[in-house]
């Protein structure tokens, strides 16, 4: 008797525990799962994660997965997950890297509808103008990406220098290319006939930073790696010729750059090992503060210069938007995450970094964000990247043309055509 | 005599590795000979192109540059890897000398360091500010040497880095065959009136082959293979000509997503390794014979 009391106590628990464990389940089968993914860049983190707790508090019928990845491992962490057919929903990325997947037709194109807006006009006007296609969201006529951040380059000088080289950080700061010579000529030193530091410089190992410098100073003069559309370079131009020029002098005439001193130009700004470089954010200065302490209350930013008779266009502005892959089963839910993720530009402001989204707190951005004045102002007049698949191939072909003229002595026009006729083949395909 | 259970046990033993060796190495293999014949981004559907890869590859300037570089990189780095070594190791060797376990030590330090650190560190040592120029070269000659910025320069930079960070362990080998050389020899030539240089010509040199051979061999498969050192020190620049065959496949792959032409460059990367297999197979049977 006592035996089949406890096999039927038993029995009752059993189908308990199993009535409980499917109800548990039939609810978690009516939650929507995403899976969000984004790069690593303390202390975002911690606030993107806060931004999807407070979305899955407000919609408990839908579960936030966040996997953060270094900055550059995402890009192949992606595509390894897209050939494994196990893509997330939505992801943040530098706008560059999200070419690839665009030109694919990977990724869903805005839903005004999860932002609570009828057209995409309206979505488009809850950030300040150009931000969508600064930080990459735009691409052939249609909007892809949500800006999650936004930045620019300014030129960046070091005041202390300038003193020592009997300038004025106040009325000498370079306001054309021809000024920001002169003054990196005058603050660049030799010992001995050994350099021991450069007016200016730039990364020259890496195509990338290359590039980044080239854009705007090609577009000021109305040439450019590739055309606005992506359809054909415009480096076989006697304006991109000059734009070229200007940059390679200041490594083989004007002498204010030996690339031998120091290759990683924020690091050589920061060491003292070179007085203006082209290649900062507004972020660098929390870069200076906890790495370079020693010249962060001697730097100076300032807008590009222009040339004197081009256009008044600034550095590059570049960003991070969110996307959303078109194989995700829940592209809504995915969107509001995406929404709900840049919905406290205030809060990065507090950071450090320009999420563009209207109703910023332009007080706080000036106290936050130093030169925030420079910074915005040049904002307006930056110039963009070009979005393309090719993008790698693009400036790699550049900085090829470019280092045959450094290094190999190879005449201006000569490497900048024949890198013309390598884009146009590619952009062909 | 075994049992047929006995044997059965063996095949399980061996099983796992096999598997292992399948599923990481031959089917990946198989599959880059398979990825050759498409064009793929990873993102788009594979596209079968047939030869289309080789050749377009065979015409591509910049893979032969890589290639010849390659080529060219691996064989001077191994020949002066097999005299830097066998030089050390001789001195090393020698019985005048004190604190030889000290010395060994020292020399085989590099080998353990990881090759990317290492890559890294000589890459600040090779600036104008670097130990090299600002340490040595400015101060005695007054002059800085172009090390990373001289397309002329550069390769032969990588690969002062390259025999750095790999003669200890050639070292190593070679004292390991001097040792194994019976002393009576010397002693024999020694009393006929043989000359250092004669003894080292007419015993410890042909005594050595088959240590010779096995350094060649390693470090034709380590050199060839290199990636990490050019990949931290000059990233294949200036003007790509520090770019290896591993950096070209690397570049193709995974900045330009052209996977298939990737696999292409990485093919003849293999049939080159098979052919120095054929050439050292050889060396070695000539040996048997």
């Amino acid at each position: 008797m006592k035996k089949r009391c406890i096999i039927l106590v038993l029995m009752i628990l059993l189908v308990s525990v199993g009535m409980l464990w499917s109800a548990g389940s039939e609810e978690q089968a009516k939650k929507v799962k995403l899976v969000h993914w984004g790069h690593t860049q303390p202390p975002f983190d911690g606030l993107i994660q806060r931004n999807i707790n407070t979305f899955m508090a407000e919609n408990p019928n839908v579960a936030v997965e966040y996997a953060i990845f270094s900055d550059a491992d995402l890009p192949n962490q992606l595509l390894t997950a897209v050939a494994g057919k196990s893509a997330p929903d939505s992801f943040t990325i530098a706008g560059t890297q999200a070419a690839r997947f665009l030109e694919a037709n990977m990724l869903a194109k805005l839903d005004p509808e999860a932002f609570g807006k009828k057209s995409v006009d309206e979505v488009l006007a809850m950030w300040e103008d150009g931000a969508f296609k600064g930080a990459g969201g735009y691409f052939k006529g249609a909007y892809y990406g949500v800006p999650h951040e936004l930045s620019n380059y300014c030129a960046w000088i070091n005041g202390a220098h300038m003193v020592e080289a009997g300038l004025d950080p106040k009325n000498d700061i370079p306001k054309t290319w021809a000024e920001f010579t002169e003054v990196g000529k005058k603050m660049t030193v030799d010992v001995g006939g050994v350099r021991t530091r450069n007016g200016f410089g730039v990364n020259l190992k890496t195509a990338g930073f290359v590039a980044n410098v080239g854009f705007p100073l090609l577009r000021q003069l109305g040439a450019g790696i590739v055309d606005d559309d992506v359809t054909k370079s415009l480096l076989d131009t006697p304006e991109a010729a000059k734009a070229v020029t200007t940059f390679t002098n200041w490594i083989l005439k004007d002498k204010i750059w030996d690339p031998g001193l120091v290759s990683d130009d924020r690091e050589g700004f920061g060491n003292e090992l070179l007085s203006m470089f082209l290649t900062g954010g507004a972020w660098y200065w929390g870069v200076m503060e906890s790495q370079y302490p020693g010249v962060y209350d001697d730097a100076i930013v300032f807008p590009y210069p222009r040339f004197a008779d081009g256009k008044d266009l600034g550095g590059i502005s570049y960003g991070y938007s969110t996307y959303v892959f078109d194989s995700s089963k829940n592209q809504k839910d995915a969107w509001r995450v995406a929404n709900a993720i840049a919905s406290t530009p205030d809060d990065f402001i507090k950071e450090g970094l320009f999420q563009p989204r209207k109703g910023y707190d332009v007080k706080l951005a000036e106290e936050s964000l130093p030169s925030w004045d420079v910074f915005g102002a040049d904002l307006k007049k930056s110039t963009p990247r070009p979005v393309t698949k090719h993008y790698a191939e693009v400036i790699d072909i550049y900085y090829a043309a470019i280092t045959q003229i450094v290094y190999d002595g190879v005449k201006v026009e000569t490497a900048l055509d024949a890198a013309a006729k390598k884009i146009n083949n590619l952009l062909k395909k | 005599m075994k049992t047929k259970s006995q044997s059965r046990a063996g095949y399980y033993f061996v099983v796992p590795t096999v598997i292992l060796f399948c599923v990481f190495l031959i089917y990946p293999m198989l599959n880059s000979f398979r990825l050759s014949l498409y064009s793929w981004n990873i993102m788009e559907p594979m596209q079968f192109v047939a030869f289309d890869n080789f050749k377009t590859l065979l015409q591509d300037q910049e893979f032969l540059s890589s290639w010849g570089r390659t080529l060219q990189y691996t064989l001077t780095s191994v020949a002066l890897l097999l005299v830097i070594s066998f030089v050390f190791a001789l001195m090393l060797d020698s019985r005048m000398l004190k604190a030889r376990n000290m010395f060994q030590a020292i020399y085989f330090i590099p080998v353990v360091l990881v090759t990317p650190a290492v890559g890294v560190v000589w890459k600040l040592m090779f600036q104008t500010t670097g130990i090299l120029n600002a340490g040595i070269f400015a101060p005695l000659f007054g002059a800085t040497v172009p090390w990373l910025e001289s397309k002329n320069v550069a390769l032969y930079s990588i690969m002062m880095v390259q025999l750095w960070i790999s003669a200890g362990y050639y070292m190593v080998m070679f004292i390991a065959g001097l040792q194994g050389i019976p002393e009576e020899y010397y002693e024999s030539a020694v009393i006929d009136g043989a000359s250092w240089s004669k003894r080292l010509f007419a015993i410890t040199i042909p005594l050595l082959k088959p240590v010779f051979l096995l350094v060649f061999v390693t470090s034709v498969l380590f050199t060839f293979g290199q990636f990490a050192l050019p990949y931290t020190i000059s990233q294949g620049g200036p003007n790509y000509s520090t770019e290896l065959l591993t950096l070209f496949v690397y570049r193709n792959a995974f900045k330009y997503l052209k996977v298939g032409y990737a696999s292409t460059a990485s093919i003849f990367y293999f049939l080159t390794m098979i052919v120095f297999s054929i050439m050292q197979i050889r060396l070695f049977s000539d040996k048997k014979r």
